[in-house]
C-alpha cells in the first residue's frame, strides 16, 4: 500500500484531470495505479447508468412525435397505402394479364403443337392463328381460329372453336377446323361436334362427319379418315374450288401463284404433298390440265385447252 | 379481477410514470447484458418507443415484464449489432491485458462491489464523493453547496478513493 498523503490530494487531483495518468503512476504501485483505473472508469459507468433519464425521455418523446400524430393511426395509415397501392399494381397488372390474349400465330409452311391448359391439345397448320384469352378460359373454353387447326379435346366444360365463319363447339373429341377467308370446314374424328356457322345454321357432326361451307353454300361431307391429312404431310380436297386449293398451295410452300387464265371455280378432288412443292403441283394440276412454271417463289398457271 | 381501474399506458402521464420508475433499471440491466453504454440507451429507447406504439396493447400490471422482454429481444435486431461484438471482443482483449483505460472490462459484479464501497463511505466523504463522481460538480462548486473549503473536498475525495480501493482490495 502506498500511503501517500502529502499535503497535496493527489487522487483527487487526478480524479478531477489537473493530474495525468502518467503522473500518477509514478506515485502509486502499479497494481494500485491498475485499480484506480478500472475504479475511475466504474465511476463513469455508474455515473451514466444513474443519471436522471430525462434527456433519453426527452429523445423517445421526440421521436415518438416525428411519427405524425398518434402512431397507431400513422402506421395503419401506412399499411392502407401500402395495401391501397399494391392493390392498384396488382389490378393494373391483372387487368394487363386479363387483356393480354394469348396468341399463337404460324408462319407459312410450319406447324406448331399447343398445349391448352386444360390438357387439350391443338395442331396449328401453317399460316393461321388461335388466340384464347387466359383469364376467361378457366370460365369458358373458348379459342379463337383463322386458319387451320387439329383439335384433340379433353373432356370437360364446353369447347367452343370460334371463327369469323362460324363456330364449333364440343364436350370432348377429335375434330379439324379450317377457316380461311370465306372457306371454312370443320371434320369429326372423335365424339360430337355442333358447328355454327355464320349463316345460323347448325351442323352436328358425329365421327367421319364433316361441313364445308364456300361463298354460302353449306356442305357435309362424309369420309373415313382417322387424322387430318395435313397432320401426315398430306392435304387432301373434296370438290373444293380450286381458288382454294391454290391458297392452301400458297401457304403450305410459301409461293405466289399467279392463276392466268385458270377458271378458279373449278372443283378439285385429290390431295397433294405438303412437304415436296414439285409433287404438289404435280398431283393438282396435271389432272386438270393446268401447266405450271416456277420461277423463284412465282408459279404461273395456265389451262390447257382441252378440246384438243 | 381488481375493482381500480386499468391504468392507460397510452395516456402521457401514465407513461412517463412507467418511464421513471423503470429506466434506470433497465438501462442497468441492458448495462450488464451489452457491456456498451451507447448500446444500453439505443435499446432502451427503443424499448420505450415500442411500448408506446403498442401502449393500448399492453396491461399496466404487466408492463415491467414487457419491458424487459422487449429489451432482451431488442438485442438481436439492433443495427449496432456487429459494433457491439466487436466492442466485446475487444473488451476481452484488453481485460487480459489490463492496460489501456478505455477498453477496461468493467464486470457488472465489480459495479455492484464499487457501489456498496461507496455506499458504506463515511457520510461526509460520501457526500462529496457522489456529488463529484456521479454529478459530475466541480471541487469549488462542491465547497460552496457544502460550505467548506475546496482543500476539504478534495481531502476527501482523496480519502475516500484510497477507502473504496482498499475495501475491494480485501473483498475481491
Amino acid at each position: 500500500m502506498n500511503k501517500n498523503t502529502n499535503n497535496t490530494y493527489f487522487l483527487a487531483d487526478w480524479l478531477e484531470g489537473k493530474l495525468s495518468d502518467d503522473q500518477l503512476k509514478k506515485l502509486v504501485s502499479e497494481k494500485d495505479f491498475n485499480e484506480y483505473l478500472k475504479l475511475r472508469k466504474s465511476f463513469d459507468i455508474l455515473s451514466e447508468l444513474n443519471k436522471p433519464m430525462d434527456d433519453t425521455l426527452y429523445s423517445i418523446k421526440k421521436k415518438i412525435s416525428s411519427k405524425p400524430k398518434s402512431k397507431v393511426i400513422s402506421l395503419y395509415t401506412k399499411f392502407a397505402l401500402g395495401i391501397a397501392a399494391s392493390l392498384l399494381l396488382f389490378l393494373g397488372l391483372y387487368s394487363k394479364f386479363s387483356n393480354q390474349d394469348i396468341i399463337y400465330k404460324t408462319a407459312t409452311g410450319k406447324q406448331q403443337t399447343i398445349a391448352l391448359l386444360d390438357g387439350s391439345q391443338v395442331i396449328l397448320n401453317g399460316n393461321s392463328t388461335l388466340k384464347y384469352n387466359k383469364k376467361s378460359w378457366k370460365n369458358k373454353r373458348e379459342l379463337f381460329l383463322d386458319g387451320e387447326a387439329y383439335f384433340k379435346v379433353t373432356k370437360g366444360q364446353k369447347f367452343t372453336v370460334n371463327s369469323k365463319n362460324g363456330s364449333v363447339s364440343v364436350l370432348g373429341t377429335q375434330f379439324n377446323v379450317n377457316s380461311r377467308d370465306s372457306y371454312f370446314k370443320v371434320f369429326c374424328f372423335e365424339g360430337k361436334v355442333k358447328v355454327i356457322t355464320k349463316n345460323k345454321k347448325e351442323h352436328i357432326l358425329t365421327p367421319s362427319k364433316g361441313v364445308t361451307v364456300y361463298d354460302g353454300i353449306e356442305k357435309e361431307i362424309t369420309n373415313q379418315k382417322t387424322k387430318p391429312n395435313w397432320l401426315k404431310g398430306e392435304k387432301t380436297f373434296e370438290n373444293t374450288p380450286l381458288k382454294i386449293v391454290i391458297a392452301e398451295l400458297e401457304n403450305q410452300f410459301n409461293v405466289k401463284i399467279d392463276k392466268g387464265n385458270v377458271n378458279y371455280t373449278t372443283l378439285f378432288t385429290g390431295g397433294f404433298d405438303t412437304k415436296n412443292l414439285n409433287l404438289a403441283l404435280a398431283s393438282v394440276f396435271k389432272p386438270l390440265y393446268i401447266k405450271y412454271q416456277i420461277k423463284d417463289k412465282n408459279i404461273k398457271l395456265r389451262q390447257i385447252d382441252t378440246n384438243d | 379481477m381488481q375493482n381500480e381501474p386499468e391504468k392507460d399506458i397510452c395516456k402521457t402521464e401514465v407513461f412517463d410514470t412507467v418511464f421513471k420508475q423503470y429506466s434506470n433499471d433497465l438501462k442497468r440491466h441492458l448495462y450488464f447484458k451489452y457491456r456498451d453504454l451507447a448500446s444500453a440507451e439505443d435499446v432502451l429507447q427503443e424499448t420505450f418507443i415500442k411500448l408506446w406504439n403498442n401502449c393500448s396493447k399492453v396491461s399496466y400490471k404487466k408492463v415491467k415484464s414487457y419491458l424487459y422482454t422487449v429489451a432482451n429481444n431488442a438485442f438481436l435486431d439492433i443495427k449496432k449489432h456487429d459494433k457491439v461484438v466487436l466492442e466485446h471482443q475487444k473488451g476481452y482483449v484488453n481485460y487480459n491485458k489490463t492496460e489501456s483505460p478505455e477498453f477496461l472490462m468493467i464486470e457488472s459484479e465489480y459495479l455492484i462491489e464499487v457501489e456498496n464501497a461507496i455506499a458504506s463511505l463515511p457520510q461526509k466523504q460520501r457526500e462529496v464523493f457522489l456529488l463529484s463522481r456521479m454529478e459530475k460538480k466541480k471541487y469549488r462548486e462542491i465547497a460552496e453547496m457544502l460550505d467548506i473549503s475546496i482543500k476539504t473536498v478534495e481531502k476527501r475525495m482523496h480519502d475516500a478513493l484510497i477507502r473504496i480501493k482498499d475495501k475491494l482490495g480485501r473483498k475481491l
